[in-house]
């Protein structure tokens, strides 16, 4: 077993013991916990981005998901100031044992899935000439302001519109208490 | 393939669009916002250019063109949807001016959001890549979140929004799940490309096309669920009585109408794309199964629940589920796409439904908005005797509830006509079934849709007085009455538009 696939199993594996953390108790059960387990599931997700070359993506993880976004988390858990008792739903009940049940029938499924289309794939040579520079700040921002422009310019109405919308929304009436 | 500057001119209908969202937002916080009038009147003038510039594409429109370097294709369909967003955009707009639901002070904000809202929708039915068709989703159900929830004070209006996101944000992660398989097919975003794996010609040289097929179609019913939350087909239509009883009446209009239409236009674009000539027996057999199963559900569940609704507002919402049921029996067709000699005759009937349902069911929603406007409630109780105390109204509303029902001679009937007619076309017991199921669940609806015409009509109301409509009330009636009548009896234009799908 080569380094990087190690590498990979031990941040994959990491990742879903994260996730699982933050909605199984006892991590579940106390909302910081939880955001603090998904905190550990982006970082791992930012370690994947680096084994495949995505460098850039890698940082932008670490600094929109496992900052910011984290942060904002934490934020909002610590504003509600929720309660372990208004967070538990852990009585097992049959939909939820079906639930589970048709969760492992389909991951059962998934996985058969993708190791048929993955049969004899070959990884990308990333030395091969013109490759170098793959996933970092330059190759990304050539294609961000060439291909995918489009997408990135309707992406900036899309933030101009939901800053309109959050204004709606929070806009208090003068003097009602609503 | 055009690079970004030569598309330019191919999206100047959501071009207009997006100047009509920047000077509707110049003129809200303007004092002109005092004024409905003046914002009516502009976002109807911007919508109103947008869809002449689309009309007249449509009418020039000659084959399909990959724009802005592959991610959106620019052919009759898009322009012929943007017909379908731009008009139900308009007539919400005119319906929220004539609605007391609608406070003066949001009227410029929900004018610039439906605006952008259409926009959305209509690079929806445009993208052909998978990040495009993420965007494009998220754009609209984005602002339909703010939407739901613009009665700030109304805690039903704030609970619909909430669920509204939450679902939301549940649907798209299963289709980004799903994508995200299709990316890792292809390691490329562009649905053509992941389309030239599942024929077996690219890839990665020496993989072949039939082991991609079982990941295709988990991936394709991935997606399909997210669609299946926009459209609100059973079972991911749990959002959708809520949140059509919560938000205003105008943008409850606006919901069953537009987001259906686009969530239906992205699935035809993104099936068309990927699957067109892809001959695999898991592949098509296993998604007409599947959306089959998901048509019947959705129109028996959605027809047995309307059965016994009170507010009008739910009924419509359980109808209009109910309708998406009858939409997917068109999708269904799919195997016939996926032939050797594609066919897609079955998406031009859902074009064709699509368009009569914006009339009758715009149209049944606009006396329901008229009718809380003037009398305070959407209950059943609310319509009684409407047929003595504004004949009009209620003559009109009668039209609505007919052609929903799918009876002559309305245009209702020639559009479920047409899509039972192309579903029994494709032969084969499953398309049998399924269009009896189509047939019977038609006779279902009928119950509830005679029972709103029953009270209109024949249950006296101790209040008598005349229920006023105004001149705008009148025109707007009568623009979505009229086509209704009309397209049952002269449907030749429709059916040669709905041609130009895919054509």
């Amino acid at each position: 077993m080569s380094g990087e696939l190690l590498a990979f199993y031990v941040l994959a594996g990491a990742a879903v013991a994260g996730a699982l953390c933050v909605v199984l108790p006892p991590f579940g059960r106390n909302p910081l916990h939880a955001a603090l387990a998904l905190l550990a599931t982006l970082a791992c997700v930012a370690g994947v981005f680096v084994l495949l070359s995505a460098h850039l993506v890698a940082v932008l993880q670490v600094l929109v998901y496992v900052g910011a976004v984290m942060v904002l988390f934490t934020f909002v858990v610590l504003l509600l100031n929720l309660r372990r008792e208004e967070f538990i739903g852990a009585r097992v009940t049959p939909w939820k044992v079906a639930a589970v049940a048709a969760t492992a029938v389909f991951a059962v499924k998934t996985a058969g899935a993708v190791l048929a289309a993955s049969a004899g794939a070959r990884a990308a040579d990333l030395t091969a000439p013109g490759l170098q520079a793959y996933g970092g700040i330059r190759d990304v921002g050539r294609e961000l302001v060439t291909t995918y422009l489009f997408p990135f310019e309707l992406t900036s109405v899309l933030l101009l519109v939901a800053i309109l919308g959050a204004v709606l929304i929070a806009r208090r009436e003068k003097g009602g208490a609503a | 393939m055009l690079g970004n500057q030569a598309s330019l001119a191919l999206v100047i209908p959501e071009a207009i669009l997006g100047a009509t969202v920047a000077g509707v937002m110049a003129l809200g916080v303007s004092r002109a916002a005092r004024s409905r009038g003046v914002v009516a009147a502009s976002g109807s003038l911007g919508l109103l250019a947008a869809m002449a510039v689309a009309a007249w594409q449509a009418a020039g429109a000659h084959g399909s063109v990959a724009a802005f370097h592959g991610n959106v294709v620019v052919d009759a369909m898009v322009s012929l949807f943007r017909l379908v967003f731009f008009g139900t955009g308009l007539l919400t707009l005119w319906f929220a001016y004539a609605s007391s639901e609608i406070d003066t002070r949001d009227f410029a904000d929900m004018t610039a959001l439906v605006c952008a809202s259409v926009m959305g929708m209509s690079f929806m039915a445009a993208a052909s890549d998978l990040l495009m068709m993420v965007l494009a989703m998220e754009f609209v159900g984005l602002l339909s979140y703010v939407l739901a929830g613009l009665k700030r004070e109304d805690q039903r209006s704030s609970e619909a929004a909430l669920k509204y996101v939450i679902y939301g944000a549940g649907a798209s992660g299963v289709a980004l799940f799903g994508m995200s398989f299709l990316y890792g097919m292809a390691g490329d975003t562009s649905i053509q490309a992941v389309r030239e794996v599942l024929l077996g010609g690219a890839g990665e040289g020496t993989r072949q096309g039939a082991g991609f097929a079982p990941l295709g179609l988990l991936a394709v019913v991935m997606v399909l669920a997210g669609l299946g939350y926009k459209v609100a087909a059973v079972p991911f239509h749990m959002w959708c009585p809520d949140v059509y009883q919560g938000a205003p009446t105008p943008i409850t209009a606006f919901f069953s109408v537009a987001p259906k239409a686009a969530g239906f236009a992205l699935m035809m674009r993104f099936l068309s794309l990927l699957l067109a000539g892809v001959s695999s027996r898991l592949l098509s057999d296993g998604l007409m199964v599947l959306i089959g199963v998901v048509s019947i559900a959705s129109m028996t569940l959605g027809n047995l629940a309307a059965l016994n609704q009170r507010s009008v507002k739910r009924l419509l919402a359980y109808s209009s589920i109910a309708h998406a049921g009858y939409l997917l029996m068109g999708v269904a067709t799919l195997p016939a796409l996926m032939s050797a000699t594609p066919d897609p005759s079955g998406f031009r009937a859902v074009y064709f439904y699509l368009v009569v349902y914006l009339f009758m069911n715009l149209g049944a929603f606009f006396v329901t908005s008229h009718v809380v406007t003037r009398l305070g409630s959407d209950d059943l109780g609310a319509f009684r005797a409407l047929g003595q105390r504004s004949p009009l109204v209620a003559g009109v509303m009668a039209v609505f509830l007919i052609s929903l029902a799918g009876l002559p001679p309305t245009a209702g009937f020639v559009g479920k006509f047409y899509l039972f007619w192309v579903v029994l076309k494709q032969g084969g017991a499953f398309y049998y079934v399924l269009a009896f199921i189509g047939v019977l669940n038609s006779f279902l609806s009928l119950f509830y849709y005679a029972r709103i015409l029953k009270v209109m009509y024949l249950e006296p109301s101790a209040d008598t007085r005349p229920v006023a409509a105004g001149p705008l009330a009148v025109a707007v009636l009568m623009a979505l009455g009229v086509p209704t009548l009309l397209f049952g009896v002269w449907f030749s234009p429709l059916l040669s538009a709905a041609g130009k799908v895919l054509g």
